[in-house]
């Protein structure tokens, strides 16, 4: 098997979004190093490459956690769903702030030790079992490699050539990179700071980035009610035109039901892209839209309108007094189910 | 998103949802006493 590389497509919104990012990052770390500094009454200024380290080195950790916020505030709210649209893009911004706060501290700490700067890193401090004087490094360097794996295998074509649950379970090492950056911080730059904002700062990401996961999973579908064998997927008039409805089969993956031109059809809430939730999304052309990347599927037999190729399971509805119900058993991908008018 | 995956996401944030503070907490309160970098003295106020 093989696959094939498409460059990454380009369009209006992903400029947009890049552009908005770059510059908010670029006014963060120009504030930091430029700005700042004119209001620090002191006599000993931090030299230039210990700022480039905190304004590098903080930036990255805000942008992380801004990451990590995303998925569930998307879930809990949809109007952060445009800050979803490019998160990759995001990352990759991420592992270059990073790398840079690393270059900056691999020159300032590492370049007059007896060995090559990458051998000191690494061997320099063996202070393993005390808190003071931790060699946190470790912790930076785990994170940084796996931020670099992450940018490299952002590309679609890497999440086609991996297939889309190993490369989901790839990319939620970031979990673990987010607390090694913790840890990083903590046993390194909290244990000299001179005054608790930074510390401050640390806790509330830590927490506020915790707290939105865990509502978010909190927020589940409830199960749907079933009645031979069928799901309730409540009143017909429940359902916008051009909006969907998500129904939970007990055991089984959710089913987005949606009401287009007056009539009801149902497929997975999956996207065949990377499980995107198809009924938070659009619809635009005629066709289901997905939230995420903007896949499109037609109503009645789950397929992308061509030339794309990728299908979705459809499901069979019928509608009794008012109520809709969804057989749960799924129909092959591509198979045609007529549309049910609503009455 | 599919289930076994936001069951292991669910499970995955409870963790660590204690695991994240726990470390900063701890690592404060392990924390010397005082600064242990060299203060940013001002020695006279600016002229
Ligand atoms: S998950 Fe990417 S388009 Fe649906």
């Amino acid at each position: 098997m093989s696959e094939r590389y498409a460059p990454v497509g380009w369009n209006v919104t992903k400029i947009v979004y890049d552009a908005v990012a770059l510059a908010v990052t670029g006014v963060y770390i120009s504030v930091f190093l430029w700005v700042a500094p004119s209001f620090q009454h002191v006599t000993l200024p931090l030299d230039e490459y210990t700022m480039r380290m905190n304004a590098f080195g903080t930036c990255a950790f805000l942008l992380l956690s801004v990451i990590l916020s995303i998925g569930p505030a998307t879930r809990l709210d949809p109007r952060f769903l445009p800050l979803l649209y490019n998160r990759r893009h995001f990352g990759v911004l991420t592992a270059a702030v990073a790398t840079t706060h690393a270059y900056a501290a691999l020159d300032w700490y590492f370049s007059y030790g007896p060995y090559d700067r990458f051998e000191m890193l690494l061997r320099g401090n063996t202070s393993f079992s005390q808190t003071q004087g931790f060699p946190f490094e470790i912790f930076g360097i785990f994170s940084l490699l796996v931020l670099f794996l992450l940018a490299a295998t952002s590309h679609d074509f890497w999440l086609r050539f991996l297939t889309p649950p190993l490369w989901k379970a790839l990319h939620m090492t970031l979990y673990a990179a987010y607390l090694s950056v913790v840890a990083h911080i903590s046993l390194g730059a909290l244990q000299a700071a001179q005054n608790p904002f930074l510390a401050v700062v640390v806790g509330f990401c830590v927490v506020g980035v915790a707290a939105l996961h865990v509502a978010a999973s909190r927020r589940r579908a409830t199960e749907a009610a079933l009645m031979d064998g069928w799901l309730d997927a409540g009143p017909a008039e429940a359902i916008g035109e051009d909006l969907g409805v998500v129904v939970t089969p007990p055991n089984a993956e959710s089913i987005a039901v949606f009401r287009h031109a007056g009539r009801l059809s149902a497929v997975t809430n999956l996207c065949a892209h990377q499980n995107g939730p198809l009924a938070e999304g659009r619809v635009i052309d005629g066709c289901i839209t997905c939230p995420w990347h903007g896949y499109q599927y037609r109503f009645e037999d789950g397929c992308a309108p061509p030339p794309f190729t990728e299908t979705l399971a459809t499901f069979q509805l019928r509608i009794v007094d008012g109520r809709v119900w969804v057989d749960p058993v799924p129909k092959p991908p591509s198979t045609v189910v007529t549309p049910v008018p609503v009455p | 998103m599919r289930r076994r995956h936001r069951d292991a996401h669910r499970v995955i944030w409870l963790v660590l949802a204690g695991l994240l503070p726990a470390v900063v907490l701890l690592s404060l309160a392990l924390r010397p006493i005082g600064p242990t970098e060299a203060p940013q003295i001002q020695l006279a106020p600016p002229k």
